[in-house]
């Protein structure tokens, strides 16, 4: 127990000594030749940790290029921190090595699990919120740092379903979480916002609750809104309500990195660009030009239109599509 | 209980049936909370929903020709079956549709006649070679060295040649087909409208050079040869044992210079060795 809480001492600080890294993109492989030949400057990039932790091919060649000029930050789907099956220590070793190889900054993924005896939906399951679930994920999640030897950072993601079961509101859960275990955390403000209306809390008390000062990312992206709840579709611009509470977050101290990711219907490198970069524009106080905003305007029958033609799809899956000549 | 093809009560029914988890359809407010406007059923619908429509993504991204061929409504009626009997388990996507193919040989319909067990064969063909595709592109390769040249091989002193074992790419790859299944693949996937293909027994080697695909196809003989010198055979056992059967020698021997100087001119191979007493 001594050498836990020694060990915690250390991770606490290593969290506050994450660099503020600027506003990064996602990487996405529709982007592959625009940057390779481009060389855009942006701040720094996010990899989806799985699809790079086999790969020997196109996509680890130009993470490896981009390695060379860009910082790289390891965001990860497939940890399954609350699942019940054991941990994968392949996995994590895949893990370890490549944030070794990229020289990741750190390595997040989400507060959820993705399956159990052994299958794996690929989607960021919620939990139940108490102490049961949180004793659990607070052991796994001490496993998981001293196996990597750095502080784990954890994502709030978006949720569609309450448990019965739950004691706590997420925010007190993650909070706890990071308090116990010194991990970091990811803010994902869309998810913030996202849950909100779909489990009718305030997303400013949430943001009013969190430990700030162990965020070291927030992340951003569009919603679909369906008029009854919002899906976290990530396949569009960053709504005007989310913008608001990226700004709260500012004003309420979270001075950290920030990530847009968009993964649906993605536009060409330069757009996704120009989207994140509202974020620096709104922090020095500049309003953002024709917000959208997906509450009562027509953005928002645009969305609900999508909507009825076909089911969004939450979180959408990456897959790197092979290069045929 | 987000699995069950069927949906949500059908999924619970069989959760509860099989596992702890005993509650009755209506019941599921009991686990599940509604909010002010989505009842429990429909937010775990959402799940259900989700988790069948992002695999059917990937697979559609994975096997766009086999969609093409199949359109969207039988192609994902397919890959729906497919989950339902071989659900992912590994963390990564680029595991999701590694069985696809066998998947189809065991449950795709053929009826007796020559037609419907020729459109079986077809889409079984598309499947393993779009498989395959994605195997070559994201598996190993050797993009930091320059293939041998045919000179290079003629440099050995033609005593020695039989001797030589050839070390071909960690890429390459060979494949026979029921039809030219790449033709089909390639007009698909630059959506070109294309006849399915008439059954014709097919073998291409398939390669990367520069972290893209490639392929070509190979005469029989060709790919025996080939298959042999990726088992590790030296030249002089591969060549005679494809030569077993054939008299004229002269033709034999212009074939296998146009087909190493193919080869060679491809790039797949990486080194040689001369084997000392070769069996």
């Amino acid at each position: 127990m001594v050498r836990l809480r020694e060990e915690a001492g250390t991770l606490s600080h290593q969290v506050s000594s994450l660099p503020r890294l600027g506003y990064g993109i996602g990487l996405r492989t529709v982007h592959y030749p625009y940057l390779l030949q481009q060389r855009p400057p942006v701040d720094w990039f996010e990899i989806i940790s799985e699809n790079y932790l086999d790969s020997r091919g196109r996509p680890r060649y130009v993470l490896e290029q981009l390695a060379e000029r860009y910082p790289i930050v390891m965001h990860g789907v497939s940890l399954s921190i609350g699942s019940t099956d054991p941990l994968d220590f392949e996995y994590l070793g895949k893990l370890r090595r490549l944030a070794n190889d990229v020289r990741a900054h750190w390595i997040s993924d989400h507060v959820c699990w993705t399956g159990v005896a052994g299958r794996n939906t690929h989607d960021l399951l919620p939990l139940p919120f108490n102490e049961e679930s949180l004793e659990h994920v607070v052991e796994r999640v001490r496993v998981v740092q001293d196996f990597l030897q750095r502080p784990l950072v954890l994502e709030n993601p978006s949720s569609y379903v309450t448990f019965a079961d739950s004691t706590m509101p997420e925010w007190e859960f993650i909070s706890r979480l990071a308090d116990e275990t010194d991990c970091g955390l990811l803010l994902d403000v869309n998810n913030v916002y996202v849950s909100s209306v779909n489990h009718d809390f305030d997303p400013e008390a949430y943001l009013r609750s969190i430990p700030l000062d162990r965020v070291v990312q927030v992340h951003l992206a569009g919603h679909t809104n369906l008029g009854t709840h919002l899906i976290d579709t990530h396949d569009g611009r960053v709504a005007g309500r989310v913008w608001e509470l990226y700004r709260l977050a500012h004003q309420l101290g979270c001075h950290v990195s920030t990530l847009l990711e968009w993964d649906a219907a993605i536009p060409d490198f330069p757009t996704v660009h120009a989207e994140v970069l509202k974020a620096r524009a709104l922090l020095a106080g500049r309003p953002i030009e024709e917000p959208y905003a997906e509450d009562g305007t027509s953005d928002e029958s645009a969305d609900q239109e999508r909507g009825a033609e076909s089911t969004p799809l939450p979180h959408p899956a990456l897959f790197s599509v092979a290069e045929v000549e | 209980m987000i699995t069950n093809p069927e949906g949500v009560s059908a999924g619970i029914e069989e959760a509860s049936e099989s596992s702890a988890i005993r509650i009755a359809s209506d019941e599921l407010e009991d686990v599940i909370l509604p909010s002010r406007r989505v009842s429990s059923h429909e937010r775990l619908s959402i799940y259900a929903h989700a988790y069948y429509a992002r695999l059917a993504e990937c697979m559609r991204e994975e096997f766009p020709a086999l969609l093409h061929a199949l359109g969207d409504d039988t192609f994902s009626a397919f890959v729906a079956g497919y989950l339902q009997a071989r659900p992912p388990h590994s963390y990564t996507l680029g595991k999701l549709g590694e069985g696809f193919a066998a998947f189809l040989a065991e449950t795709c319909p053929r009826d007796d006649d020559e037609a419907s067990a020729g459109w079986a064969e077809f889409l079984i063909d598309l499947a393993r070679l779009e498989r395959l595709y994605g195997e070559v592109f994201d598996g190993p390769g050797d993009e930091g060295e320059t293939g041998l040249t045919l000179a290079q091989i003629q440099a050995v002193p033609p005593s020695r040649r039989p001797d030589v074992r050839l070390l071909p790419l960690h890429s390459l790859r060979l494949i026979e087909l029921s039809c030219p299944a790449h033709d089909y693949i390639s007009a698909a996937r630059k959506k070109i409208d294309t006849e399915i293909p008439a059954g014709e027994t097919t073998r291409l080697m398939v390669w990367r050079r520069n972290y893209v695909v490639r392929r070509l196809p190979l005469s029989p003989r060709e790919y025996a040869l080939l298959q042999r010198i990726l088992q590790g055979e030296t030249l002089g056992a591969a060549v005679a044992a494809i030569a077993c059967d054939t008299v004229d020698t002269e033709h034999l021997e212009r074939d296998l210079h146009n087909w190493f100087l193919a080869w060679t001119n491809a790039g797949i191979f990486r080194n040689l060795s001369v084997v000392d007493g070769a069996e």
